[in-house]
């Protein structure tokens, strides 16, 4: 088992986490996504979540000009994601605990 | 930026048969410009091949398409790449932009070729490759003008689907034209066989009663011959056929060696065993000599001689030895 399998399923919470912050365009989510460790999060995984959370309808975008390079299209949430957000972290939060006693013993 | 374009491009076409395609990729290139903006290293060696980018993408947004068509896409794709490398072949890059060239003569070829088949299948019961009358001709040339003009046409989805349909049915009846023709050329030319058969048909000298069923010879003195092989001018066997006049060879003491004069014949009343053999009353011959086989073709003899079959010989062979003359 490796890190990118089990990033499969949280993907869409460590998304909407990051953008829970501030906004974001593409780009910027994977970066700050690597930052916060999750290194081998792939650019075509996080821009594929990011077009399925906005076509569900979590997410707002608008384009931002930049004097530097292209246009950046920027992506925040709306009222639907942060609902979903709540959501998924309440979920994830259990899920997480469960599995952290477990491994715990596992561990020891 | 070329370079953006160019991956931008190999991923939509890696995901041309994704249902939200436009949705998915709305953004990409800008997207990709981003990536690019930040790193002199090419897009490629960054995010990994354009068909890969394009399967983690689709498989992060989901609605991905089920297994037999991401096989497909993914045979798309290798046939893609294939064509890709070949192009960098001058013969095949020469052959590709020739092919277009040749498209109008397959849309005739098409035509007539669907025409036909059209007339076999409704038509009259026997295969034919070409149109046998006026009506047949304004078939085939109705079939051949909707042909080139169905070419001719833009290439929608549905216009693609039927044209590949059609040129497959095409292909197939040109393929079932060619297995035809190559009958027919077989038919005739068994026929040519039949007529270069060199079979011997003998007439009694009268023509009152037909064809020469058996054959007696007779000795310069009168004496009837028994076990007299005959051949004909090349070394064939002389054969008769006694079963198209009411008799059989009577096979009850063995297998009969056919040009061996004159045959045991049978009438048909003859009676019949229990195995099916036909008796005759005449006993059977001890010994059954092979047949001899000419070592040159005997000599050709007189149409009078061959037709005339009497009890009394006029000119009979002098030589025991045929030699050879045509």
């Amino acid at each position: 088992m490796d890190s990118t399998q089990l990033l499969k399923g949280v993907l869409d919470l460590a998304v909407l986490a990051v953008l829970s912050e501030r906004d974001g365009y593409g780009y910027d989510v994977v970066r700050r996504l690597r930052e916060a460790g999750l290194e081998e999060v792939g650019d075509a995984s996080v821009y594929g979540t990011l077009r399925r959370l906005f076509k569900a309808g979590a997410l707002n975008s608008y384009v931002v000009a930049s004097d530097e390079g292209p246009h950046r299209k920027y992506y925040g949430l709306n009222d639907t994601g942060r609902r979903m957000y709540a959501s998924y972290a309440g979920i994830w939060a259990s899920f997480a605990a469960t599995m952290a006693s477990l491994v715990k013993e596992g561990h020891a | 930026m070329t370079s953006i374009a160019a991956y931008a491009q190999a991923v939509r076409d890696a995901l041309v048969d994704h249902p939200d395609r436009e949705e998915l990729l709305e953004d990409l290139d800008d997207h990709l410009a981003e990536i690019a903006a930040e790193s002199d290293v090419p897009l490629e060696e960054r995010l990994g091949p354009p068909a890969a980018y394009a399967e983690e993408l689709a498989a992060a947004y989901g609605g991905r398409p089920a297994g037999r068509q991401r096989r497909r896409l993914e045979l798309r794709r290798r046939l893609g790449d294939l064509h890709a490398t070949l192009l960098r072949q001058a013969p095949y890059r020469a052959l590709v932009g020739f092919l277009p060239e040749l498209r109008p003569g397959w849309w005739l070829l098409r035509g007539y070729v669907l025409a036909l088949l059209v007339l076999n299948l409704a038509g009259r019961g026997h295969d034919h490759l070409a149109p046998e009358n006026p009506a047949e001709w304004v078939v085939v040339v109705a079939s051949v003008c909707a042909s080139v003009w169905f070419g001719r046409r833009g290439r929608d989805r549905v216009t693609r689907l039927l044209a590949v349909a059609v040129n497959m049915v095409a292909g197939l009846a040109l393929f079932g034209g060619f297995v035809t023709a190559g009958h027919l050329a077989g038919d005739q030319e068994a026929l040519r066989n039949i007529q270069a058969d060199p079979r011997v048909i003998m007439e009694t000298a009268s023509g009152v009663d037909g064809e020469v069923y058996n054959i007696k010879p007779y000795a310069k003195d009168g004496t009837p011959l028994t076990d007299v092989y005959l051949y004909d001018q090349d070394g064939n066997p002389v054969i008769t056929h006694p079963e198209n006049h009411g008799y059989s060879v009577d096979r009850s003491c063995g297998e009969v060696i056919l040009n061996r004069y004159p045959l045991p014949l049978i009438t048909d009343e003859y009676t019949v065993d229990d195995s099916g053999v036909a008796h005759s009353t005449t006993p059977c011959p001890t010994t059954s000599p092979a047949p001899p086989m000419p070592s040159v073709p005997p000599t050709q003899p007189e149409a009078s001689e061959s037709a005339t079959v009497t009890p009394t010989p006029t000119k009979p062979a002098a030589t025991p030895t045929p030699k050879r003359s045509r």
